[in-house]
């Protein structure tokens, strides 16, 4: 641990640190452009030059390695004076169009020309000109102009996703970023070079144009694309969510996602008008939500003498779970508990998860403890094919968004055979097709409440948009149940998790109050949860195999 | 002075072994197989030969960063650096056209004193002959037990591949030259790590330029005290190659001693001043990038890397420049700024935004557009580029700036004032 001194400051810094590592984790900012904490160290931008006593001449802060003793000075003078000159540099050929750049107000470019720059420029030649609008593939556009070719994007593709479709072209002021005949940038993850781009040479054509970033209010929430649970932004302008970004958190996902994650809301609004609308009850005669929700209470109420199963959802957040198994291990003590699988493709080792459900732990661990575990659905479709199904309660598999294109957890055959379905759903599925009485939930993005994602990391998400549509909270809606069918009135879903960790051991230490503004916090003693709630282990082995940052 | 690096390149093909063999080339691998390689290294050390591609740094000591203990897994290697590239710089190109073999042996006693298992020649691209021959003079070497397999029955392997670059003068900058090899774009890389700890793929590497590599069989077979006794001092020994353009009546490549004065490098060598009634106005002693000097600083100065530094500018590769009084040195200046800005890399800020715009600024003062400020603007650019960036190139870019206007300062204002050259107006 060498002990170095950055202005006056003596510091104790980890063996093996950079000066900007060094300083950063001391408070002390070193303007960067093509540093980037996720990726290797290209020290082409040279903003990062500071004074180091000994040294011949200037070394930039994101390769120089601190010894014992160095005294580095990031504010002399000379300091000062080297980043108006990279600054007044950088700013020859941009093209300075600010006003109608997407990046503008959360720009390096403008926020070191406020710090660091002057407000004058010496350049009085022709600028150098360029595309402004070339398609690098099919979710990223790139402006020749205002890119300071700071290779971030080239090593994101080169050191992420591994796939290296962006390269240098060409030379001097004439360099571009560009990619390789017939190989576009196309990859899971090529939204995240956008986000890294300093300045607004690279733009997301979804995003492109259509509001200036100040006026979006970013709520922080979790991906609902599959059981990574991403840490994202929601970034929000008239209850609408324009764009989603990644938000660092180094126990999830760090700094990226994935293009599926980016695109979930587009996907949710382009498939709108197929949202499941309003309750619906057995007959024509039951009209509107009460008289539904009555319906239902009063058949659920009936329970007791009948076969009964119950099918939970790896989409629902903890808090609908919770009121699930509560309804399950109560009213409709007995009946049975399914919970299916939503998978696709394989687990890439980076965030991608075969599992496209973000709340499986949470689920399971939930319905372990309240209703001594669940069952996979291959059981209760064929209960359902043999006519040995009275009621089905459940939970569909559109909560967290369109449905299309996967496999139904059971078959429409077997749904058919089931005497009555209640169903809380979204978006329109077999399930909710073959429902006798079913109710529209708010979809991801409109509700809040909390996930566990697959390796035991707990996360809230708060819900940032007004439901529009007919529908309701999915937690709402089992609570109007849970009210007509109990004694006392179902908890406020914020009062729900302090429930959720009295019943449920892993989750007792987990500190509510702090959830939604840290990064989330891990469930106590997780792995033997997982190991009860799987005894196959399966979970924990992916746990183990990590991934690979 | 007895000619070691050009002896024979006037004889009929000197560029065959047959012919190279029959003056004493590969002698020199000969003995050094067998030698203690430290002791090897010892002796180019005690030689003082130094660097000829332009940064003078001492050979001997360059390979006694390598490791004494190369695994097969990460192997030792050689670069011999033939991009030449430089403005004003032909010299290696004698040496590869006319005298390959004693190239290759230079090459293949540093892979011999450095336990090298492959050693690589990186030649321009437009160096067309020259690779040919090269290719060809490899094979001969081959077939004739100096390069491949157990070379001279030693049991040592070492390979030597000739590859040819794609016309970019920054790839004669050492690491961007390894990243070319490799196959990839030649962008200079940060350092550390050093060649000698992580050069190409990866491994230890010590590059040098051709005619560094072509002075070590004269030092293993004389001894370095002999190469010592050629020169001016014992900092600035051996054998030079001076590559003399411009308005000189011979211009040429002439093997000398170091520090030969450059006047009579100019008068007596190159038969003095093309017109003789033009008198010398300026000369670029060292190649484009390094600082000019005026004909008054050329009296008296002996032509070796201290000698031309302590006259504030730089021996680089020796490429001599001289210019007469009918020179437009804005017109000059202007051209050599457009060669920088043309092969920057442009990975670092300074060096990609800078050298431009030099150039521009240089280009509108020779179109007569010049303004008042341009010339502190110049200077001052050109400081900023001056040891801010990866490599030396915009330092190159930035040096004869300076240099040119500290040095012929009225005749950029003469143009700036009057918007045409001071010269042209008699
Ligand atoms: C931009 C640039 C271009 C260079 N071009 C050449 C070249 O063409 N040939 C050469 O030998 N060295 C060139 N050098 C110097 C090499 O980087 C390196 O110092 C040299 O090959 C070392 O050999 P030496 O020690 O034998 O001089 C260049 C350096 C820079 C910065
Ligand atoms: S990249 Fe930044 S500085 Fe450039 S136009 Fe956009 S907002 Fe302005
Ligand atoms: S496009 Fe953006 S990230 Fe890529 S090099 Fe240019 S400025 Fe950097
Ligand atoms: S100084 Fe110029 S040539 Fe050298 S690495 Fe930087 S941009 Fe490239």
């Amino acid at each position: 641990m060498p002990t170095i001194t950055i202005n006056g400051r003596e510091l104790t810094v980890p063996d093996g640190s950079t000066v900007l590592q060094a300083a950063h984790a001391n408070g002390i900012d070193i303007p960067h452009f093509c540093y980037h904490e996720g990726l290797s160290v290209a020290g082409n931008c040279r903003i990062c030059l500071v004074e180091i006593e000994k040294f011949p001449k200037p070394a930039i802060a994101c390769n120089t390695v601190v010894s014992e003793g160095m005294v580095i000075s990031t504010e002399s003078e000379k300091v000062q004076d080297l980043r108006r000159g990279v600054m007044e540099f950088l700013l020859v050929n941009h093209p300075l169009d600010c006003p109608i750049c997407d990046q503008a107000g959360e720009c390096t470019l403008q926020q070191y020309s406020y710090q660091h720059g002057s407000s004058l420029t010496r350049f009085e030649e022709e600028k150098e000109h360029g595309p402004k609008r070339r398609e690098l593939g099919p979710h990223v556009l790139y402006d020749w102009e205002r890119c300071i070719k700071c290779t971030r994007c080239i090593r994101f593709c080169e050191e992420l996703p591994g796939t290296g479709e962006l390269g240098l072209f060409l030379r001097g002021v004439r360099s571009e970023i560009g990619t390789f005949p017939g190989r576009p940038l196309d990859n899971p993850y090529s939204g995240n070079v956008v986000d890294i781009c300093p300045v607004g040479a690279l733009t997301l054509p979804e995003f492109r144009f259509r509001s200036r970033v100040w006026f979006l209010t970013d709520v922080p929430s979790v991906c609902a694309g599959c059981s990574r649970g991403c840490s994202i932004n929601l970034g929000v302008l008239r209850n609408e969510i324009y764009r989603i970004t990644p938000r660092t958190n180094h126990a999830v996902n760090r700094w990226w996602i994935c293009d599926e994650g980016r695109f979930w809301a587009r996907k949710i609004r382009e498939q709108g008008e197929t949202r499941l609308q309003g309750a619906r009850g057995s007959s024509d005669q039951v009209v509107g939500w009460s008289a539904a929700l009555d319906e239902a209470a009063a058949v659920l109420s009936s329970a007791k003498k009948r076969r009964v199963r119950v099918l939970a959802s790896p989409r629902a957040t903890l808090e609908e779970t919770w009121l699930l198994a509560k309804l399950a291990s109560g009213p409709l003590e007995g009946a049975k508990v399914h919970l299916p699988r939503h998978e696709r493709g394989e687990d890439d080792e980076i965030l991608i998860r075969k599992d496209k459900a973000a709340n499986r732990l949470g689920a399971e661990l939930i319905l372990e403890s309240l209703c001594g575990g669940a069952q996979d659905v291959a059981e209760l479709e064929e209960a359902l094919l043999n006519g040995e199904v009275d009621l089905l309660v459940a939970l569909g598999p559109g909560l967290a968004g369109p449905v299309d294109g996967e496999k139904a957890p059971l078959s429409a055959k077997a749904l058919a055979r089931a005497g009555q379905i209640v169903a809380i759903d979204a978006f329109p599925s077999a399930l909710s097709e073959a429902a006798s009485i079913r109710f529209a939930a708010s979809s991801w993005g409109e509700s809040s409440g909390s996930v566990i994602n697959f390796a035991g990391r707990v996360q809230q998400m708060e819900s940032a948009l007004t439901p529009q549509g007919d529908h309701r909270p999915a937690y709402m809606i089992l609570a109007e149940l849970y009210d007509r069918l109990s004694a006392e009135p179902a908890p406020a879903p914020a009062m729900v998790a302090r429930s959720i960790s009295g019943d449920v051991a892993a989750l007792a230490g987990i500190n509510w109050v702090d959830l939604p503004a840290s990064a989330g916090q891990d469930a106590e003693g997780f792995d033997a949860a997982v190991q009860a709630c799987r005894p196959t282990g399966a979970a924990a082995k992916m746990i183990a195999a990590g991934w690979k940052l | 002075m007895e000619k070691i690096l050009t002896s024979f390149i006037d004889v009929e093909a000197p560029h065959t072994i047959e012919v190279a063999r029959a003056h004493g080339v590969y002698d020199g691998l000969k003995k050094s197989i067998g030698m203690d390689r430290d002791e090897l290294i010892a002796s180019f050390k005690a030689s003082g030969l130094r660097g000829r591609g332009g940064a003078g740094f001492p050979c001997g000591v360059k390979m006694s960063f390598m490791p004494k203990d190369p695994s097969p897994q990460r192997p030792s290697y050689l670069i011999c650096n033939a991009d030449e590239s430089e403005p004003g710089t032909f010299k290696d190109r004698v040496i590869l056209e006319k005298n390959p073999h004693l190239l290759i042996e230079g090459m293949m006693i540093s892979s011999y004193a450095m336990r090298c298992s492959c050693a690589f020649l990186y030649i321009r691209g437009e160096y067309g002959h020259a690779a040919r021959v090269l290719f060809e003079a490899v094979e001969e070497a081959r077939k004739a037990g100096f390069v491949g397999k157990n070379i001279l029955g030693s049991g040592w392997d070492c390979d030597l591949v000739v590859h040819r670059g794609a016309a970019a003068y920054i790839c004669g900058e050492e690491t961007a030259l390894m990243d070319s090899l490799e196959g990839g774009r030649g962008n200079p890389r940060l350092k550390p790590p050093f060649p000698a700890q992580a050069g190409l793929y990866g491994c230890p590497t010590t590059i040098n330029n051709v005619e560094t590599l072509s002075c070590l069989p004269y030092i293993v077979e004389h001894g370095p005290e002999a190469f010592a006794a050629i020169g001016r001092n014992e900092r600035n020994t051996g054998p030079k190659l001076f590559a003399v353009s411009g308005h000189v009546k011979t211009p040429g490549v002439f093997e000398l001693p170091m520090g030969i004065p450059l006047m009579e490098l100019i008068e007596d060598v190159c038969g003095g001043m093309l017109r003789p009634d033009k008198k010398l106005k300026a000369v670029i002693p060292g190649g484009s990038s390094v600082p000019v000097l005026r004909a008054e600083e050329c009296q008296d100065l002996p032509l070796d890397f201290d000698a031309v530094a302590e006259r504030g500018s730089m021996f680089g590769s020796a490429a001599v420049m001289v210019m007469d009084e009918t020179t437009d040195m804005v017109k000059v200046l202007a051209r050599i700024s457009h060669f920088y800005a043309h092969e920057s890399c442009g990975q670092c800020t300074p060096c990609r935004e800078g050298t431009p715009w030099l150039e521009k600024v240089l280009q509108r003062i020779a179109r007569g557009g010049g303004r008042e400020g341009d010339l502190a603007l110049l200077d001052d650019m050109a400081a900023r580029m001056m040891g801010t960036t990866i490599c030396p190139l915009a330092d190159a870019a930035a040096m004869p700036v300076r240099s040119f206007v500290e040095k012929f300062r009225e005749e950029f204002e003469y143009y700036i004032k009057h918007g045409r050259s001071m010269v042209s107006a008699g």
